[in-house]
């Protein structure tokens, strides 16, 4: 891969990569670390892409992988996700609230949203990615909105 | 409330910053200027420790006075939490789609039961209760609260309440699997538990019996109930009229349970289980009978799901309340992703 072609997915790509990396450790500092060592691994793959669209999907996938090792690392920083959303600048109080019920999600619920309603990815997709069974990824869609749906509702109640 | 833009326009509120960027692309080997981003790490068993005396502090709080004896049709109400009398009593999986092809309902199938009154009164009716000053009269709305069953063992708590208006309870939405929920729009004002249940057999045009379920923090248990002075703003209407009120918990004890693997606790209206990762998954749980019998509490490989409310907390534990009576007495084993765990 030439300079020219990893300025380019670094510049287009990053808060792809960050934003999966946050979502999965809820760790600014994590989720930066992640980032560097994926940008890492694609400027150092052999292996040619076929398209861009492979390219993300490839950035996603490694960036999962290296979640989850550092998630089985007896290692992390005590970084609060709080302190980083309160330094976010969202357009309205919902958008806030909502941002931080998506984080106060479990793992497992928190990912396949992120990649479904923001990434765009289909539950096919996102089995892969995650290497689990399709309807196992439906199902935690199923429980992550019902769950969102009272977080928000409990959120509002103390408007 | 929840919806694909919001989520898009919350999360493109996040990005890597451009020191980042700087440090991503300082990472070419033709850059000379190369450095590493590590932050301050500490010990994660710390954390670990941390939060465990965050709850066993917690953990201290004690039952609150005020819980009377309920004198109402307790069979009436065991049947519409646990029963099948009313118009939700089964159905298929429900998947739909909106018009952008995203998935918009996604309700796994159900089914309830018969409530068995001989295994309600020996198992459960005895833990029923109520409050005193159990009515909240706001804007024409009466909310009354009638029973309340919370298991100790589990954390689920169970409430049957009405509202009464004679003049009409406005707009509310209903699910096709019997949950009931508020709409912008709504002048009725509520929040009890984490699910709400229409009970269709005793509800009218004028007064709704609604069965709430939630699960127990080590927080005080509260309901609120009120009126929307502002129903045009809906959800994020600022102008409630709305009074809190604290139920009590029942100093009666927990409910006779099974306890498996110690960490596994199967009340008759709820199962909890401790000390989970995060990453676990519980993708099936089957309970089994000693005449051989099955109730498949829920199953994701066959889109099932036979619980009112579950709870999956950040403190490691999960809580799934049932929808049936489970007869503790006869439980022969329960099944865990395949896994079996035999009855002592």
């Amino acid at each position: 891969m030439t300079d020219t072609q990893f300025t380019y997915l670094a510049t287009k790509y990053i808060d792809t990569v960050f934003r999966v990396a946050l979502n999965f450790l809820k760790n600014k500092a994590d989720a930066e670390d992640i980032t560097q060592t994926v940008f890492l691994k694609l400027y150092r793959e052999p292996k040619p892409f076929d398209s861009e669209a492979h390219i993300k999907h490839w950035l996603i996938r490694v960036t999962l992988n290296e979640c989850k090792k550092t998630v089985c690392s007896p290692f992390r920083s005590a970084e609060n996700i709080d302190d980083y959303a309160n330094s976010l600048r969202f357009d309205t109080p919902e958008h806030s609230d909502l941002f931080d019920a998506v984080m106060d999600l479990p793992q497992k619920y928190r990912v396949p949203i992120f990649l479904y309603y923001y990434e765009n990815y289909s539950t096919a997709e996102i089995s892969k990615l995650l290497s689990i069974p399709t309807p196992t990824v439906a199902t935690r869609l199923h429980r992550a909105r019902a769950l969102l749906k009272t977080k928000l509702q409990e959120v509002n109640d103390h408007v | 409330m929840f919806d694909e833009k919001k989520m898009k326009a919350t999360f493109d509120q996040v990005h890597a910053s451009d020191a980042l960027l700087t440090e991503v692309l300082e990472m070419m080997p033709n850059n000379t200027n190369q450095h590493i981003h590590k932050p301050h790490r500490i010990a994660r068993t710390l954390l670990i420790a941390a939060v465990l005396l965050c709850v066993l502090a917690g953990t201290v709080t004690a039952a609150v006075s005020g819980a009377v004896r309920v004198n109402g049709d307790i069979a009436g109400i065991m049947d519409s939490w646990f029963g099948s009398s009313g118009d939700y009593a089964s159905g298929s999986a429900i998947v739909k789609y909106d018009e952008w092809g995203k998935l918009s309902m996604n309700i796994p199938a159900w089914s309830r039961e018969s409530l068995d009154m001989d295994v309600a009164e020996r198992l459960v009716a005895s833990y029923l209760y109520t409050l005193e000053g159990n009515t909240v009269t706001k804007g024409g709305f009466t909310y009354t609260i009638h029973a309340i069953l919370y298991d100790s063992n589990t954390g689920a708590v169970m409430v049957c309440w009405s509202v009464e208006n004679p003049n009409g309870l406005g707009e509310y939405g209903l699910s096709p699997n019997g949950e009931v929920f508020l709409l912008e729009g709504s002048a009725m004002r509520w929040v009890v538990g984490g699910r709400n249940y229409l009970d269709t057999v005793n509800s009218t045009d004028t007064k709704l019996y609604i069965s709430s379920f939630g699960v127990a923090s080590d927080d005080e248990l509260w309901a609120r109930f009120g009126v929307c002075n502002d129903p045009e703003n809906g959800k994020y209407a600022k102008e409630f009229d709305e009074q809190k009120i604290i139920l009590p918990r029942s100093d009666r004890g927990g409910m006779k349970a099974l306890t498996f693997n110690d960490n596994i606790t199967v009340s008759p209206v709820a199962i909890r289980f401790d000390a989970l990762e995060e990453s676990a998954d519980l993708e099936e749980l089957i309970i089994a009978y000693t005449d051989g019998s099955e109730y498949v509490v829920f199953s994701d490989s066959t889109f099932v799901d036979n619980t009112t409310y579950g709870v999956d907390s950040s403190q490691g534990y999960v809580t799934y309340s049932f929808n049936r009576i489970v007869d503790v007495d006869k439980v022969s084993a329960i099944v865990v992703n395949g896994e079996v765990y035999a009855v002592n």
